[in-house]
């Protein structure tokens, strides 16, 4: 390969690579601001908690699950002619963002719901019998007892984000998944395809361990 | 003053009714430390969360302080409960923030500023002997450390009750006197009222003013920690006290020790009294002390003696007799 190829190559790798993070990026933000509290409804409307409500706690499930039993390929078909009535379009890394943040907060929520599930019920008694608001018991128990397991599941939705992010190439996301398709498979350059891999085998390791790291500081107990 | 009118709890499930607690009625004075004592299941845990409405009565009243507080919700139970401290047999810390941060949390709650809570909490961390662990996680803690940072907590807010479920069943021997000594002090010093559930009678006996013995959700016997020990009256209460009081002799010693086998149990100021030297004086039988100890509950001495009498069956006769008539209890384990 030539340094002009080479170059070229650098750039679209670099472009591919904006538009995932931003795919991810703007994904991981909705799970968040939209999937913690989803988790969070989950867990205190279950048996024996402050919010005890039991159709709360079912329906949440059951759309939790519908959009977890629909394999990403198809949500992303799927969600077409909500994206287009919410951003106009259906193509490009922002648009690919719809499917991909509906994806995340469901994903997200239930693993904040399974974190939550962790925190000692007897603490949560303690902050009650303090005299504690149920507001409170969320942040200053509920939320921080669960820190380190939030982070986890973050990082698991960031990395799983990742892969899906490449699907996203099929309904015109661009990124790096889509790169990698249309040339290494489409156009036989078997290099980029490499390349993009071990960029990709890179990236999640620096973000497994961030989590990792982040987790471990967080964790007292 | 807390009263308890008529207290039921029940728990529902699938099939049956459990009457965890099953029409219960006490009054605990202000300023004292009140056990309830009984055997795991015996519902003396639920019966202290109705206390503070952890747990809500399935009927009957929770009267503090002439205020009933059974129907209190949000707001109101909130206050009531800032004013009822509580620590637990697991401790129940929060892990993720520092000693002082989780002292410091009781009065947050509470609406306290800043500047307030940083000089309280080093008065309760020096209070309970912990200054030098203010910034350490709970993690990093003994037992008995964890209980005395829980008890700080329960503290923060200056509460008039002072709530402990099971309090050193998660501590060793040693820890536990500590943590029921510094008990003691905060009831002596701050006039707080302390109710305390336990298993032990051990424990009862170390800190309690009042006890109600508790079984199958009914109390079966309320009395001063004193006559509890000294006479129990109902078959329950005196298996509990038999583990403490209890003087087990070898099977080979209760074979072939001679003569007439007593236990005699003495009370108050008469276990004081050289009363088996007069027996001997007076009687001119042999008396032979095979086991014995002294227990004082609240300060009051009570004695348990076992002793072998030997000499002429008429003298032996009457020298029980009048062993009964000196003592509180006298039984014959073997004539």
């Amino acid at each position: 390969m030539d340094n002009r190829a080479l170059l070229e190559l650098l750039a679209d790798l670099g472009k591919a690579f904006v538009e995932t993070f931003q795919m991810v990026g703007v994904s991981l933000g909705f799970a968040l601001i939209l999937g913690v509290p989803f988790g969070l409804l989950l867990h205190i409307t279950d048996r024996g908690l402050f919010w005890q409500n039991g159709a709360v706690h079912a329906v949440g499930g059951i759309i939790i699950n519908l959009v977890r039993s629909i394999p990403f390929v198809i949500l992303l078909v799927l969600l077409l002619p909500i994206t287009q009535r919410l951003l106009g379009t259906t193509i490009g890394p922002l648009a690919a963002s719809v499917p991909l943040s509906v994806a995340a907060i469901a994903f997200y929520a239930r693993l904040v719901q399974a974190s939550l599930c962790e925190v000692d019920r007897g603490v949560i008694e303690a902050a009650t019998a303090l005299g504690a608001t149920p507001l409170v018991i969320v942040w200053h128990v509920l939320l921080l007892e669960a820190l380190p397991g939030l982070l986890r599941g973050l990082t698991v939705t960031v990395i799983s984000l990742i892969g899906y992010s490449a699907m996203a190439g099929i309904v015109g996301g661009g990124g790096v998944g889509d790169l990698a398709i249309r040339f290494g498979y489409y156009r036989y350059q078997t290099n980029v395809m490499i390349v993009t891999v071990v960029v990709l085998m890179v990236l999640v390791q620096v973000l497994q361990s961030a989590g990792d790291t982040a987790a471990r500081k967080a964790d007292h107990a | 003053m807390i009263e308890i009118q008529d207290v039921s709890v029940h728990f529902r499930s699938r099939h049956r009714t459990v009457k965890a607690v099953d029409d219960v009625s006490l009054t605990i004075k202000a300023g004292t430390v009140f056990g309830i004592v009984g055997t795991s299941g015996a519902g003396k845990s639920t019966l202290l969360r109705t206390i503070n409405l952890l747990e809500r009565p399935t009927t009957g009243r929770v009267v503090i302080d002439g205020q009933d507080i059974t129907r209190y919700v949000g707001e109101e139970l909130r206050r009531t409960r800032l004013g009822i401290g509580m620590i637990f047999q697991h401790f129940n810390l929060i892990h993720a923030k520092t000693v002082s941060d989780n002292v410091g949390f009781a009065m947050k709650v509470a609406g306290r500023p800043q500047a307030e809570i940083g000089q309280r909490v080093s008065d309760l961390l020096a209070l309970v002997g912990l200054t030098d662990k203010a910034g350490v996680y709970p993690a990093k803690l003994s037992g008995g450390q964890k209980q005395r940072v829980g008890i700080a907590r329960a503290l923060a807010n200056r509460p008039q009750i002072l709530l402990c479920d099971e309090p050193t069943s998660a501590l060793d021997l040693e820890t536990t006197g500590s943590i029921l000594a510094l008990l003691k002090e905060i009831n002596r010093n701050f006039g707080i009222t302390i109710v305390l559930i336990s298993h032990e009678m051990a424990v009862i006996k170390q800190v309690c003013d009042h006890v109600a013995v508790m079984d199958q959700g009914k109390i079966v016997e309320v009395d001063d920690a004193y006559e509890i020990f000294a006479h129990p009256r109902h078959e329950f209460t005196r298996q509990l006290i038999s583990r403490t009081l209890n003087l087990d002799l070898p099977e080979r010693l209760l074979r072939d020790v001679q003569g007439v086998l007593l236990k005699i149990v003495y009370r108050g100021e008469r276990a004081e009294d050289p009363i088996l030297a007069e027996t001997v004086r007076r009687f001119g039988v042999e008396v032979n002390i095979l086991h014995g100890k002294i227990e004082y509950i609240g300060g009051r001495p009570i004695g348990v003696l076992i002793v072998a009498t030997r000499g002429e069956a008429q003298a032996v006769e009457r020298a029980v007799a009048y062993l009964r008539e000196q003592t509180a209890e006298v039984e014959v384990l073997r004539g």
